[in-house]
């Protein structure tokens, strides 16, 4: 008869969604009174108001600990974000000097964007990440292959989509969601095949729609994982490849020389300011920091886990343009290479840091008491 | 990790919990006059543990009931010596005035 009493739907979707603790410290005295108060109700006729206004309690109850949980996740790694958002936005706000052409504008609108998204997506967990993490790769690969069907084509090549006035650098997205996807297939034994068909297929697309830096950075980090997960084959097939996409994006770097929308803020900012290496410098760094920053963090923690394999092949995978951009002198990444691409860096960078927060310290919403030894 | 601040809120509870002994989180509501509320208690009560300020008793052995086992809670030596230093604070400041 317990499935019966009230607030039980309540309890089990508290613990679906707050840590062990909060329910038990929390959550559980609370719907614990208020099925004694249900229980020994004066009159029967009571019971309804009673159950009514204790719901009321709980699920604001529920909310108010989901929120709190939220924002601590948040705070425990926001830290690196906000150090990142505040370095790029400092180099986007030299654009907007008087002179500042509408095209800084439009990079700081994407860089704002782009922290609140990061800021956002550090609320999350995981294991909510692993959950999505196939399906958002397959997607991925679908919009990918969209572009190169009905892409817009310019500069010899066909990577962006126009999405409400805006070019949508479709791949500059799609990079996260395919190296999150590979990695989590490879850490399920059942899905190692799907590992690879993943990357034969950002290859063809890669080679379909002339954008070979995401790919490379596809690459890059499917073999890190298929390395760290012991996938000798793949991280081979993965390193092969490289050489094909780091040879063929000088290339497509000049043909894009006439596509305004690329060009644009790396000559105007090269034209505008003379400390133009200073700046490429400091967004390097910039970039640099939360790939290396997480790497050092996940190298003091223990065990492996799809946390530190997913946030170590993503690392890995923010550093290509980074470094293609030192070996080619190309434009200033998320500046030059910036619009919506930025915010895609960003949440990358914010998956990073939930990924290594959550290989360090334990989901506490796992139950682990299972675990500890018998006396 | 025990902790020695305290708020008005977990001030009452203490009083609450001196005064009529060991209670539900629901007792303390009603016993509070308006003070605590029914959204709010059960935060304070989880916060006030973790401090040290309070213990959790597990339900009696012999109390029959077919819900959830209601957790009741019991003031600590902490909790008592924070309440008897806000007491002589109180005190204090009465005869300094």
């Amino acid at each position: 008869m317990k499935s019966e009493l009230p607030g039980q739907r309540v309890l089990a979707l508290a613990r679906r969604l707050l840590s062990s603790r909060d329910v038990e410290r929390v959550f559980l005295p609370a719907v614990a009174d208020l099925q004694h108060e249900w229980l020994h109700a004066r009159e029967p006729s009571l019971r309804t108001p009673i159950v009514l206004a204790a719901h009321v309690t709980l699920v604001g109850l529920l909310v108010r600990l989901v929120l709190s949980a939220a924002f601590e996740r948040a705070l425990s790694t926001s830290l690196r974000a906000i150090f990142f958002a505040g370095l790029t936005a400092g180099i986007a706000c030299v654009g907007l000097a008087p002179s500042a052409p509408e095209a800084m504008k439009r990079e700081l609108f994407f860089v704002v964007l782009g922290c609140a998204s990061a800021l956002a997506a550090t609320t999350t967990r995981s294991r909510w990440i692993s959950a999505a993490a196939v399906p958002g790769a397959v997607g991925a690969l679908l919009m990918l292959l969209v572009v190169a069907c009905f892409g817009i084509e310019e500069g010899g090549t066909r990577r962006w989509l126009s999405v409400g006035g805006l070019s949508l650098h479709v791949a500059a997205w799609c990079v996260a969601p395919v190296v999150v996807g590979i990695a989590a297939a490879l850490f399920g034994n059942a899905r190692r095949g799907v590992a690879d068909v993943m990357v034969v297929a950002v290859g063809a697309l890669a080679v379909a729609t002339q954008d070979p830096v995401p790919a490379l950075q596809i690459l890059v980090g499917s073999c890190v994982a298929a390395a760290m997960t012991k996938q000798l084959r793949l991280a081979l097939l993965a390193a092969l490849a490289m050489p094909l996409f780091v040879f063929a994006a000088p290339s497509t770097m000049s043909a894009m020389e006439d596509v305004p929308h690329v060009t644009g803020a790396f000559a105007t900012l090269a034209a505008h300011h003379p400390g133009w290496a200073g700046f490429t410098a400091l967004a390097l760094m910039a970039t640099l920091v939360v790939p290396v920053d997480s790497v050092r963090a996940l190298h003091l923690s223990r065990g492996p886990s799809w946390e530190r394999t997913a946030a170590a092949a993503l690392a890995s995978a923010l550093f290509v343009q980074p470094a293609l951009a030192m070996r080619f002198g190309d434009g200033v990444h998320l500046v030059a290479f910036g619009g919506s691409g930025v915010v895609a860096t960003f949440l990358a960078l914010a998956v990073i840091g939930v990924l290594v927060r959550d290989a360090s310290e334990p989901d506490p919403t796992v139950d682990r008491a299972h675990l500890a030894p018998h006396p | 990790m025990p902790s020695l601040s305290l708020s008005k809120t977990e001030e009452v509870i203490l009083r609450l919990l001196a005064e009529h002994g060991d209670l539900y989180g629901l007792e303390l509501v009603e016993r509070s006059s308006g003070v605590l509320k029914r959204g709010t208690v059960y935060v304070t009560l989880g916060r006030m543990v973790d401090k040290g300020h309070l213990r959790v008793l597990a339900p009696p052995r012999d109390e029959v009931t077919s819900g959830l086992p209601r957790p009741r809670y019991r003031a600590t030596a902490l909790g008592h010596r924070l309440l008897d230093a806000v007491d002589v604070m109180l005190r204090r400041k009465v005869v300094a005035t």
